[in-house]
């Protein structure tokens, strides 16, 4: 039986970096020979076409929607991107004309939009023999974001330092991944670089983190500004995998493949 | 001649609120676990959500009954066999589970 995991990639706050980790680590899974889709469930603000530029007609949301198969949304970036395994790409429809759509959606929908969601999830892991389903979500409690924390079988939580972001995080461990009886991890983002400067530092910064979130801290991540600064289109991971964001991300990857289902 | 009967219609309880998941996580705790067994499981009787949860067949039956009275789940019997699930027709969504006899 494929041990396939599905990991939702979600955070409180806009601009804690979901995006960036779920792509780089979709990378670096899928550069290790794994089998990995990446699927951007960020309805609201897709972002990942911008890396991913694919001239197919179908999106995620046509997907949720009834109106294409799963296999028409799946685009194979593999070759395009070197990787040894199959790095499979399902990207939101960026137009106004979707986002508007999006948010005219009713319950309804959103509870069939699960169900999609689930069936895709059996597709991936059972038919297609993915190791890694990747769902790159929008922040805070929006219906696609939990559907696709209820739909996942880890939840990794991106925050980062800001006070506002601890707190809300704390919120959602309580009110939103128990309740869904989730096992989740934390990954603190752009942490500031001095905060961390030897190992004794960052060990009582994350005791301090585990504490708070009463979760297990995967890593912290400095801010790298040079990172911020890269192009949509720059994969870390496959393009600089010497730079330390990449080496800490293939670490993080590691400690997730570790953790198993 | 003998008289053919017509087959009974099945008869399917529920009356159709939507279980999404802002009311599955509004939900008390207790409910709320066999309603997300359900989702996981599609179409499933009380004895295959008592495997998934841990707990005895009989507290689970209460349970999903009490959200078919809610209005969260459909029920149907077919035989001896009671199936729940969260939405559309009974035969529209086919068991993931394979379950041997065994009522509500």
């Amino acid at each position: 039986m494929n041990p396939g995991v599905v990991i939702a990639v979600h955070s409180y706050k806009g601009g804690t970096g979901k995006t960036l980790v779920s792509m780089n680590l979709a990378s670096i899974f899928a550069s290790q020979g794994k089998n990995v889709c990446l699927v951007d469930l960020d309805l609201r603000a897709p972002s990942l076409d911008a890396t991913f530029a694919a001239d197919g007609k179908h999106w995620v949301n046509d997907f949720l929607d009834d109106r294409c198969e799963p296999m028409d949304l799946l685009k194979d970036f593999s070759k395009k991107k070197g990787t040894k395994g199959r790095l499979l790409v399902a990207l939101a429809n960026p137009s106004m004309e979707a986002i508007r759509e999006v948010v005219t959606k009713d319950r309804k929908w959103e509870m069939r939009a699960l169900r999609r969601l689930l069936s895709l999830k059996e597709l991936l892991l059972k038919n297609l023999a993915v190791d890694y389903v990747i769902l790159d979500t929008s922040p805070g409690l929006l219906y696609a974001s939990i559907n696709a924390i209820a739909a996942a079988d880890l939840a990794l939580v991106v925050t980062t330092w800001d006070a506002s972001d601890v707190a809300g995080t704390q919120g959602m461990v309580g009110e939103l991944y128990d309740l869904l009886e989730k096992r989740t991890i934390v990954l603190m983002n752009k942490i500031p670089e001095q905060l961390i400067t030897n190992e004794e530092m960052r060990k009582r910064l994350t005791n301090q983190f585990k504490s708070a979130f009463k979760l297990p801290v995967i890593d912290l991540l400095p801010c790298y500004c040079d990172v911020l600064r890269q192009e949509r289109s720059t994969i870390m991971a496959l393009e600089k995998p010497e730079h330390p964001f990449s080496r800490g991300l293939v670490e993080i990857a590691q400690r997730i493949e570790k953790t198993g289902k | 001649m003998e008289k053919t009967r017509a087959p009974k219609p099945t008869e399917v309880d529920g009356i159709g609120e939507v279980l999404d998941v802002m009311t599955l996580l509004s939900l008390p705790d207790h409910l709320r676990k066999s309603a997300l067994t359900i989702v996981k499981l599609k179409k499933a009787m009380a004895e295959d959500v008592a495997k998934e949860t841990g707990r005895a067949r009989a507290i689970e039956s209460a349970y999903l009954n009490q959200l078919v009275r809610m209005g969260y789940l459909k029920r149907v019997r077919e035989g001896k066999r009671v199936y729940f699930w969260a939405e559309g027709p009974a035969k529209a969504a086919p068991s993931r589970v394979s379950g041997k006899g065994g009522t509500a």
